[in-house]
């Protein structure tokens, strides 16, 4: 017995020597390199070889691999198959549709020991609410690594021609509500309505401006008083349509006032090149919501984290920690991502505004980036609950018509209830 | 039990175990490579409630704590004796059914069966048995999917069969519910023919119980023979020593007075006619009273068994010789070894010593005996020799002969020797030696 243990010892040992003998340490990043945000983006492949690149001479016993090529809308089934095959790359990025099942299926590692440990890491240095939408129950799973907040993009030149200013950055409802139906018209006289107040304002907007919550742990709040009037908002200003069926290419003709569409597309579509390609004959810009006791913007944010199965997990710290919150990495962002940093002091400096003022026509200016700050940090994030994109598509179906038709909305807000908890307790 | 039917049943349980355990996991390893090869993963991922362990890793582990779980099991036949190893084996197979379980997300506890075949057909104390069956059968009822799935997150094997076609998934409930089925009757079977077993033991136990009653009264009845035998043979004692105290009147008294009677007789004759030969007819008279007087006591000193009671061999022997020392011319001498000797053994020796002085002075006329008394291993030695008359023939008479048959009878060996004075030469066991 004795000779079996020593024999066993001596193997235990050899091996460890060798792996420390081998110091080099290879980390698999798991991120999508198109298709970033909606929009296609050729320059995220420069933003990530020239990050691993750094990051490899800072650290020269790491070796950090990832595949290129990948589609963000292939992207969360690679995850999930690499998880089954339990080849899931040690950091990877988390899409938010994804993160509450991932942590419920346990494929990401805790980081709070990590966070508490490392005297280097300052969780303050985030946006608050970007780092909150990394937590579930308290517990940090990941940490963000851009992000993107809703905005309400103006056709400034239809508010012009209907002489109307556009509205501060904390308008309200009211505000928004008399605007569309004043921008609501017949232009051409043919007994349809040709020039809209907004396109694309459902009960999800409204929810999150109304401050109105939809999921509290396991418990469905639909049948709040606030989620009542705010889908009743939402169906006044879609009312106010005239029932004209709109897409956004309305918006992109020109003839919507408003759209609440991601900060990606001003990222995208504001400076040259892609700014010739969309809304060419208008002039547009982008503002907070208008809210109602509620939040200005709701923020999208793709976060990494470390695979519960890794087995370089302080290696692994170290790679997630410089994509998170290295200074350099993250100024980069602005360079060749259509997200947002999520360091709150870089859009704070100039060279972030120089970065981003540099490819605007010159008599532009780009958005006031102290506001664009300030609406990050006081934005919603969804809850991270593992059921939140079902209720969420249930929601949609339910309500539609509701918001778009004549059903009656407080009957079809008792279905979307019913049947919300039904699923939530399965 | 028998020890190679108990092995049968164990390999039966292995068996069919070892068939569900490759099945499970080969069928949840096939169907995760479907998954992932039909771009299924994430969709998959709905129907789970953790993140399943690396389906090859599950399956090599579950194998390699089965092939612990059949190395203890095999172990377990080459120690029987020992309680306290078979209680922890058992305990320690019970725990390896637990992480096997574990493994396969207690999709399937039927290996649990194992440790209870073994617990019933091996371990023979029933408290023990039955607390640590109690424990199996608790495991077997509590560590269930449906029960264990409340608290710890488990993925279901529906959710891995459900992968596959309609016609399959049939097939494969089949397959299950046969695994599953068949680990059942197996050990039905097994616990059937342990009852059995159990049963006939008893019936066999309450048979020899009979049997051994039976001798009991059959031991009495022995006993009350013997018992009858002892008093028998109390009574012959008493007749053989009455006869005894008879000879030895006639041998000694009886001689004496008949020699005094004739002495006498011819004294009459001359009363009044040769008083010189009268007066030396009276000294022979009064002589052979005198001697007659001495085997008289040496007589009823030989009768006096309790000499040889009250005291040890050596001391009964001392107070003969110191006896005859005083009381007659003769001269003897004891040379004594003290050996390990039975009272029967005791007896023997002294009677031997007693008899040979009587010969030596009765029939020898001697004036000194040698007594020479050592051991040779578990036996006596006793040489007696005398300066009395030799005789070239011995004609053994009833003195000689009792002694030959007394030591014979014990298993020792007497031999005479008449050719220079006469030597007794005798040698006795310690204890009595049968001979057939």
């Amino acid at each position: 017995m004795k000779k079996y243990l020593a024999v066993f010892a001596a193997t235990v040992f050899l091996i460890s020597s060798c792996t420390f003998e081998s110091k080099q340490v290879e980390l698999a990043l798991g991120i999508y390199t198109s298709g970033d945000w909606g929009v296609p983006n050729p320059d995220s492949l420069v933003l990530f070889d020239t990050a691993i690149e750094r990051f490899e001479k800072d650290n020269p016993n790491i070796k950090v691999t990832y595949r290129s090529g990948m589609l963000r809308e292939d992207y969360s089934e690679w995850v999930a198959q690499q998880a089954l095959k339990n080849t899931l790359p040690d950091v990877f990025a988390v899409l938010p549709e994804d993160f509450g099942q991932f942590i419920s299926l346990g494929l990401l590692k805790d980081l709070s020991k990590d966070i508490k440990d490392d005297s280097e890491f300052d969780p303050k240095s985030y946006y608050s609410s970007a780092l909150e939408s990394g937590k579930v129950n308290g517990t940090q799973y990941a940490l963000p690594f851009e992000i993107a907040p809703t905005m309400m993009f103006v056709n400034k030149t239809l508010l012009s021609l209907e002489g109307i200013t556009i509205p501060k950055p904390n308008w309200t409802w009211d505000e928004f509500y008399e605007i569309c139906d004043k921008i609501s018209q017949d232009k051409n006289s043919d007994g349809h309505l040709d020039q809209f107040g907004c396109y694309g304002f459902t009960w999800e907007e409204a929810a999150t401006t109304g401050g109105s919550e939809i999921l509290d742990g396991n418990t469905t709040l639909f049948d709040s008083d606030k989620f009542l009037s705010a889908t009743q908002f939402a169906k006044s200003i879609n009312a106010l349509n005239g029932g004209e069926n709109l897409t956004s290419i309305d918006f992109d003709k020109g003839n919507v006032a408003f759209c609440p569409l991601d900060f990606s597309y001003y990222r995208a579509y504001k400076p040259y090149p892609y700014r010739i390609k969309k809304y060419s004959n208008f002039e547009w810009d982008c503002i907070p919501m208008p809210t109602n006791g509620g939040y200005a913007s709701e923020l999208q944010t793709l976060q990494m984290g470390i695979s519960a199965r890794s087995s370089h997990k302080s290696e692994a710290w170290e790679l997630l920690k410089y994509f998170t919150s290295d200074y350099d990495m993250q100024l980069s962002l602005l360079e060749y991502s259509y997200g947002l940093p999520v360091i709150r002091s870089i859009l704070e400096s100039n060279e972030a505004s120089l970065i981003l003022q540099k490819d605007m026509p010159s008599e532009e200016i780009y958005i006031d980036l102290a506001m664009l700050g300030n609406v990050i940090e006081n934005a919603n994030t969804a809850p991270n609950s593992r059921h939140y994109s079902e209720v969420k598509n249930l929601a949609d179906s339910i309500l539609y018509p509701a918001i778009y038709a004549d059903a009656n909305i407080d009957s079809m807000i008792r279905i979307l209830q019913r049947q919300a908890s039904d699923l939530l307790s399965k | 039990m028998t020890k190679s039917y108990k092995n049968i049943a164990i390999t039966a349980m292995f068996a069919v175990n070892l068939t569900a355990l490759i099945f499970i996991t080969t069928l949840v390893r096939h169907a995760t490579s479907i998954v992932v090869n039909r771009y299924a993963a994430l969709s998959f991922f709905d129907a789970l409630n953790k993140l399943p362990l690396p389906s090859d890793t599950v399956q090599a582990a579950a194998l390699c704590v089965f092939s612990l779980l059949v190395l203890l099991t095999y172990a377990q036949t080459l120690k029987k004796d020992n309680m306290t190893l078979a209680v922890l084996n058992c305990s320690a197979q019970v725990l390896l059914c637990i992480a096997v379980m574990y493994l396969l997300d207690f999709h399937y506890n039927g290996i649990l069966f194992i440790p209870l075949v073994n617990i019933i057909i091996r371990l023979n104390k029933n408290s023990v048995r039955f607390s640590l069956m109690l424990v199996v059968i608790a495991a077997y009822l509590f560590l269930d999917y449906d029960i264990i799935s409340g608290g710890l997150p488990l993925n279901h094997l529906d959710n891995y069969i459900k992968i596959y076609g309609a016609g399959t998934q049939t097939l494969l409930y089949i397959a299950l519910n046969l695994l599953v089925g068949l680990n059942i009757i197996v050990f039905v079977i097994i616990l059937m023919q342990a009852l059995q077993y159990e049963q006939y033991e008893t019936q066999r136990l309450k048979e020899l119980n009979e049997q051994v009653s039976r001798s009991a009264e059959e031991l009495k009845v022995i006993n009350l023979q013997l018992e009858e035998y002892a008093l028998q043979s109390e009574k012959n004692a008493q007749t053989r020593e009455r006869n005894r105290i008879a000879r030895e009147i006639h041998d000694t008294l009886g001689h004496t007075l008949t020699g005094i009677t004739a002495a006498i007789d011819a004294c009459l004759e001359l009363v009044g006619k040769d008083p010189a030969q009268l007066k030396k007819q009276l000294t022979l008279v009064s002589e052979a009273a005198r001697s007659g007087l001495i085997d008289v006591r040496r007589s009823v000193g030989a009768l006096r068994l309790d000499a040889l009671e009250r005291f040890s061999l050596g001391d009964a022997l001392k107070k003969m010789v110191d006896e005859i020392n005083y009381t007659t011319n003769i001269e003897v001498t004891l040379n004594y070894q003290h050996g390990k000797n039975s009272d029967e053994a005791k007896e023997i020796i002294y009677r031997v010593v007693q008899e040979s002085i009587t010969n030596a002075v009765r029939h020898g006329g001697a004036s000194r005996i040698d007594i020479d008394i050592s051991l040779d291993g578990v036996k006596t030695l006793v040489h007696i020799s005398n300066n009395g008359a030799s005789c070239k023939t011995i004609a053994e008479g009833f003195g000689l002969t009792h002694m030959r048959e007394r030591v014979e009878n014990f298993g020792g060996a007497i031999t005479f020797d008449g050719s220079n004075g006469f030597v007794t030469n005798a040698i006795i066991p310690f204890r009595r030696v049968e001979n057939d």
